[in-house]
């Protein structure tokens, strides 16, 4: 399985022993979440308010059976408020 | 302008004709929210708040329910006690419990058979309230002795040792910021402030609510999300959803202050308890500028590093944003757009939702994105002043392409702000000379866009003409560029095609009308469903003709032979295939539901010339270019439309509108006579450029034109009267008091 780089902002680092880029294992993006909520339970609200997903520079709703690319960048950020 | 590389050649993309709603509505025929009516129904009414912030210690309604004519009457005890999360502060802002934290607060509303009798009910309803200290100002909520607006409303991210008043925190940068700083020949910095600005839709919120005892129901409603309002509903009432149907009305603009529930609970409530009757509530304009959802108000401070030659090498931005009494403000999307028109090492954000005794902040237009781009944009403009520098060929240097890193990540696909930029400074507007007391100010601005939860079907007609569902109102033209996108995939006339838009129960869930997405993702899933039919129809065509399916091609409305091997046979047009549906298999529809990927980014640059009034503080915009990045213009009257509607909402931000507060923390000027927005005779022509870079996600190229272009405007003007004036004001609106003010003292505002 590769380890895909996970980026978050660096607010959430407090959760994350300090680390706003974390190596997570997943070849899903329900297994990487997953993965957050287990090694890093901080992250739980977070994860639960709302969130968005950049898998590799496209901006998209999370899906949590979408395949994770070899060596992706993936940016979790919050969901857009559109006007 | 298109780049000759991606261009496709289209027959019907980016032709004029008239959009399908429009005779309805000229003629006054499409119906509005308040334009529903049913047999036995009730109109509704709604007591508010008259204080900032009120304990409210005792409601007393029997006088009002003894009034002939008065059904039902409720209060906070007519609804769920034990909701929490989003569903409580919803709750609470629809219909206030123990504290009414806004003037304009809900504290009861009345269902009666008449508007008349109802408004005469409400003033029969004794409250006792307790008032309570209150705060208006961002950077006074954040003072450590600052009213609390509500306690513990600090969430997950909030640092320790914050104000009770930040609601979250948000945080993100990269790269080392003090040796960006140190490349810098210049560094500048500055407060900036904006005040809250509202969306200013023409026509006031709407619904008939119809709700049995067994949690049945059905609402009529103006809406940009219809299945947001039955999941908001449903959350603050406790009801099934699929049991509520949502239908939504003509839309009369929303600007996303209709993505949010307001008078829409009360409504189903009232019903409920007038024994299921319908009820309609209407709400008066003040009412919508003292209950309804405006934006933030902001305080930024900003600092940026160039060289002397116009490289930026470093930024960062700390932004505060009020939300209102329940958070929301869109600080993280603000902070996501301040830098993200340009390439730079070292960047970092820091932004705070802040709490205040104002109605609950709701998305407005590229949320957050005007405000950035009023710190970011006029300090760029500073040093560009300073340093002598073209603000053209300054954004030029700095300006992001296809594989930069943005400013808050992930990197850039195709994207067209370079173009953008080249047609702005070719644009004859840019070279005309000026006269006295006059300047012109260049921005860019950014808007990510949405693709979203989005369900549609397509069906074909047994004359072959085509029915269209879709679940995303139409506000700005989306019928007609829907329709536009499905006539050419099919290949059929454009007035062959209708587009439906259909209520909750009708399709999958669809997110709304918002992040300028009714385009980009209710046409790509409209393009996927027609291609289903398409691939039937070739399967019927080919069984007919007894080849394989694979040997049959569609083109320009006909089913075809796909070369010599496949056989001699006629076209077979799709009136025919659709005349015998009913031999052939029955009938013929797709449909399709997705989280639509394939975003395109979305950049623009305006132009504003001003003449500043130098006894009056009086300014006036002389002209005005928008140009932006439409990706592929569907409709290009309806584009242009988009690019000058946001354009006028900027210029109305930048110059006159405001929420001014009393001491006593209320709303002065709740009525569109104080609360200025601009009227055509405040405008002069808006000049538009459609630049062509096409989103190579998209079937069509479309990117998503409704937001982007109100985030120039406000820097776009600040740097014109700084020109004009060689006095800066970082403080908006810059009304003519405001200027006047800087004129004689050099004041910024802030």
């Amino acid at each position: 399985m590769m380890a895909v780089n996970v980026y978050l902002w660096a607010s959430l680092r407090k959760f994350t022993n300090d680390k706003d880029i974390l190596k997570i294992e997943a070849t899903t993006i329900g297994e990487l979440v997953s993965v957050l909520r287990r090694d890093f339970p901080g992250l739980k609200p977070f994860l639960d308010s709302g969130i968005s997903f950049a898998i590799n520079g496209e901006l998209s709703n999370p899906n949590s059976n979408e395949t994770i690319p070899d060596e992706a960048e993936i940016y979790i950020m919050q969901k857009l408020k559109g006007g | 302008m298109a780049k000759d590389d991606i261009t496709k050649s289209f027959k019907f993309i980016g032709t004029r004709p008239n959009r399908p709603d429009g005779f309805e509505k000229v003629t006054g025929r499409a119906k509005y929210g308040a334009d529903i009516s049913a047999v036995g129904m009730l109109h509704g009414a709604v007591l508010r708040s008259p204080y900032a912030h009120a304990r409210i210690k005792s409601i007393n309604f029997e006088k009002a329910a003894k009034l002939d004519g008065v059904k039902a009457i409720i209060t906070r005890d007519d609804f769920p006690k034990d909701r929490e999360g989003e569903p409580l502060k919803l709750l609470e802002n629809t219909i206030a419990g123990e504290i009414a934290y806004y003037d304009g607060h809900a504290i009861a509303a009345v269902a009666a058979t008449s508007v008349f009798t109802a408004k005469e009910a409400l003033k029969e309803i004794e409250v006792e309230y307790e008032v309570l200290p209150h705060v208006i100002d961002v950077d006074e909520a954040m003072k450590p002795d600052a009213p609390i607006v509500r306690e513990n409303a600090g969430d997950f991210s909030v640092p320790e040792g914050s104000s009770p008043n930040v609601a979250s925190y948000i945080e993100f940068g990269r790269g080392d910021l003090a040796n960006g700083f140190n490349k810098a020949d210049i560094v500048k910095s500055g407060l900036f402030k904006t005040e809250a600005a509202h969306q200013g839709y023409i026509e006031p919120h709407a619904c008939m609510a119809q709700l049995d005892h067994n949690g049945q129901g059905e609402m009529w409603v103006c809406t940009q999300g219809h299945w947001y309002i039955r999941q908001m509903c449903s959350e603050v009432l406790g009801l099934e959803a699929s049991k509520l149907c949502v239908t939504p009305s003509e839309i009369g603009g929303g600007f996303g202050g209709k993505t949010t529930i307001f008078i829409e609970p009360l409504a189903l409530a009232l019903s409920k308890k007038s024994g299921g009757r319908p009820v309609k509530i209407v709400m008066s304009r003040s009412e919508v500028l003292r209950a309804t959802g405006p934006t933030a108000s902001a305080s930024m401070d900003v600092k940026i590093g160039m060289t002397k030659d116009g490289y930026l090498t470093a930024g960062c931005v700390e932004f505060r944003m009020q939300g209102g009494a329940f958070g929301g403000s869109p600080v993280s999307e603000a902070l996501q757009c301040a830098f993200a028109s340009y390439n730079m090492d070292a960047v970092h954000h820091i932004g705070f939702d802040v709490l205040a005794n104002r109605p609950r902040a709701a998305a407005y237009r590229a949320p957050g994105s005007p405000m950035a781009a009023f710190a970011v944009e006029s300090l760029i403009d500073e040093m560009c002043t300073d340093l002598n520098l073209d603000p053209i060929d300054v954004r030029l240097k700095n300006a992001v392409a296809e594989g930069s890193k943005s400013s808050y990540g992930p990197k850039f696909k195709k994207i067209g702000l370079i173009e953008t930029l080249e047609a702005t400074k070719e644009h004859p507007n840019y070279s005309i000379e000026l006269g006295v007391n006059q300047g012109r100010g260049v921005a860019a601005g950014y808007w990510m866009n949405h693709g979203g939860e989005t369900s549609v079907s397509v069906s074909l007609a047994e004359d072959g003409s085509v029915n269209v569902s879709v679940g995303t109102p139409d506000i700005g033209g989306s019928r007609a560029s829907i329709a536009l996108m499905t006539a050419e995939t099919y290949g059929i006339p454009y007035d062959s095609v209708r587009v439906n838009i259909l209520e909750t129960g009708a399709l999958g869930f669809n997110e709304p009308t918002h992040g300028s997405r009714a385009t980009l993702a209710s046409g790509k899933a409209v393009y996927e469903a027609a291609n289903q039919t398409i691939a039937e129809m070739c399967r019927r065509v080919a069984k007919k003709w007894q080849i394989d399916p694979d040997a049959v091609y569609w083109e320009n409305g006909y089913a075809k032979p796909a070369g010599p091997n496949a056989g001699d046979f006629s076209p077979i047009s799709i009136k025919q295939i659709a005349s015998e549906m009913d031999q052939t298999g029955g009938p013929i529809a797709g449909h399709h539901e997705a989280s639509i990927r394939g975003v395109g980014h979305s950049f623009g640059v305006h132009i504003a010339d001003v003449e500043v009034d130098p006894e009056t503080g009086r300014v006036t915009v002389l002209r005005y270019l928008v140009a932006q990045d439409a990706g592929r213009a569907v409709h290009p009257s309806y584009v242009e439309g988009q690019f000058q509607g946001g354009a006028v909402q900027g210029i109305g931000w930048a110059l006159n509108e405001e929420y001014v507060y009393g001491e006593d923390g209320c709303l002065q000027n709740a009525a569109f006579l104080d609360y200025r927005i601009p009227v055509a005779s405040d405008l002069p022509n808006i000049d538009t450029i459609i630049v062509e870079v096409p989103n190579p996600d998209h079937p069509f190229g479309v990117r998503g034109v409704g937001e982007t272009g109100i985030a120039p405007p406000l820097p776009a003007l600040a740097n014109a009267v700084a020109a004009a004036t060689k006095v800066r004001l970082r403080s908006l609106p810059m009304s003519p008091t405001k200027v006047l003010k800087a004129l004689k003292t050099g004041n910024d505002g802030c």
